[in-house]
């Protein structure tokens, strides 16, 4: 009870703060570009579709792994911060 | 990247190895041996005409060795299907049954058979593949559809897969599923991995009604009568396995001690107050909440757009520029091309990939 009230507290704070955040909009310049890309995606999928499929897989894994590093790399940075830490 | 966390999850869940099931060599059907199930039994009241036939097994009542069972379908009865419980003596709840079916009963078009030739899973990888021949009916108003999935009477049906027929000939699929729940001895008949060659007619509606997993099916949970579709000379197999030794989702252990006059013991009072004060509860923990407000707040929302319009890409969907491309140039050139250029883009990638690897300082 309390353990779930506190989870609960943190969550609703954090949802909070996400909820002051611009709305999403696909007529935005963001918004627009992801559905015009996706536009060109599907057509391309429509004929080639292992292709779009390994491009597409490969570029999120690109990302996710240097996300990753790049997290990575930034916590051990901050960690070395600390005294007693080399 | 969806096959490559496939791919290294197989790797990496690599522990004890535990598949069984049966192979269809031409003749008959042969147990793949697992070592820890050694005797089978024909045993299941349910189906009024169950029994065993085949080679050195005549008698229903008695226990044979799994290692040298089979079944051979000359001995099918048309029309009535079979019943094999294998069960290991040390572990009784841990058994499988093997349902066999076979008959000429009717004609489902002209070249509508189907059949199982192999039913095999591994809790290592967690995948079933299922093997066999099926045809596409001569009706074109019916169509051959085979369904995978996990059934158990805790969570219900999960990982549910349907492939349809479109060309006649031998199919081989692989299905993911989940793992299933160590039974005790009060469910030992929580789950089973189910496969059923489905026809049925343009309208979706499968063709007899009584049976949950008509026809074809074997289901005998479900079924208990024959199918009446069956096509001369097919026979088909599903296997049901259940207890096997692999570890159930988690789930909450702690159970409270009774605390009351007739059994009191302050200890284990206190005990229960406080797990009852700090224990987490999952189902109270509103996750969702903070995912919807996401999904519709900058700069989440964006990739959520982006996930909801990639997972929408169907072959099938009408894209925005529509070239139509005649199926022969499709299936001699385009397909060829772009399973090979894929291949090439895949060498590319781990070549790369490898070459970044290299660089990486941890």
């Amino acid at each position: 009870m309390i353990i779930t009230g506190i989870e609960n507290f943190i969550l609703g704070i954090v949802a909070y703060l996400i909820s002051l955040l611009p709305e999403v909009s696909i007529t935005s310049p963001f918004g627009t570009a992801i559905v015009t890309a996706n536009g060109y995606i599907s057509t391309a999928y429509s004929f080639l579709p292992f292709i779009t499929l390994s491009l597409l897989a490969i570029i999120a894994f690109d990302v996710a792994f240097e996300f990753s590093y790049f997290v990575y790399k930034i916590i051990y940075w901050i960690i070395r911060r600390f005294p007693t830490q080399s | 990247m969806i096959t490559l966390l496939v791919l290294f999850g197989g790797f990496l869940g690599a522990k004890t190895s535990y598949a069984f099931g049966m192979t269809w060599n031409g003749t008959h059907f042969a147990s793949t041996t697992p070592t820890s199930v050694s005797f089978c039994v024909a045993d299941y009241p349910y189906i009024p005409s169950w029994g065993v036939y085949g080679t050195g097994y005549t008698n229903p009542t008695s226990t044979f060795d799994f290692a040298n069972w089979s079944i051979t379908a000359s001995a099918f009865t048309n029309g009535t299907y079979q019943v094999v419980d294998c069960y290991n003596p040390a572990t009784p709840t841990d058994y499988a049954i093997f349902t066999v079916n076979s008959g000429s009963i009717t004609t489902f078009g002209t070249n509508g058979g189907a059949y199982f030739t192999s039913f095999t899973y591994s809790t290592t990888t967690q995948y079933a593949r299922l093997q066999g021949f099926w045809a596409v009916p001569s009706d074109s108003n019916k169509f051959v559809s085979l369904i995978f999935y996990q059934n158990s009477t805790v969570f219900g049906k999960q990982d549910v897969e349907q492939v349809s027929a479109t060309t006649t000939g031998n199919f081989d699929f692989s299905f993911f599923f989940h793992g299933l729940p160590v039974a005790t001895s009060t469910q030992n008949k929580v789950f089973g991995l189910y496969s059923v060659i489905n026809l049925t007619d343009n309208t979706n509606v499968r063709i007899t009604g009584e049976c949950a997993s008509a026809p074809f099916s074997v289901t005998w949970e479900y079924c208990g009568q024959n199918s009446t579709l069956l096509v001369a000379t097919s026979t088909i197999v599903n296997a049901f396995n259940y207890n096997l030794p692999i570890s159930p989702p988690l789930k909450q252990t702690y159970s409270f001690e009774e605390c009351g006059l007739t059994h009191f013991d302050l200890g284990l009072c206190l005990a229960d107050v406080a797990v009852g004060l700090f224990q987490p509860l999952q189902g109270d923990i509103h996750w969702e909440n903070l995912r919807s407000v996401m999904e519709s707040k900058a700069p989440f929302g964006y990739f959520y757009m982006a996930k909801d319009s990639l997972g929408n890409l169907s072959a099938t969907s009408t894209p925005t520029t529509a070239i139509t491309i005649p199926s022969s140039i499709k299936n001699t050139i385009l397909i060829p091309l772009d399973t090979a250029i894929s291949g090439i883009l895949w060498f590319f990638f781990l070549f790369n990939f490898y070459k970044r690897l290299k660089f990486i300082t941890i």
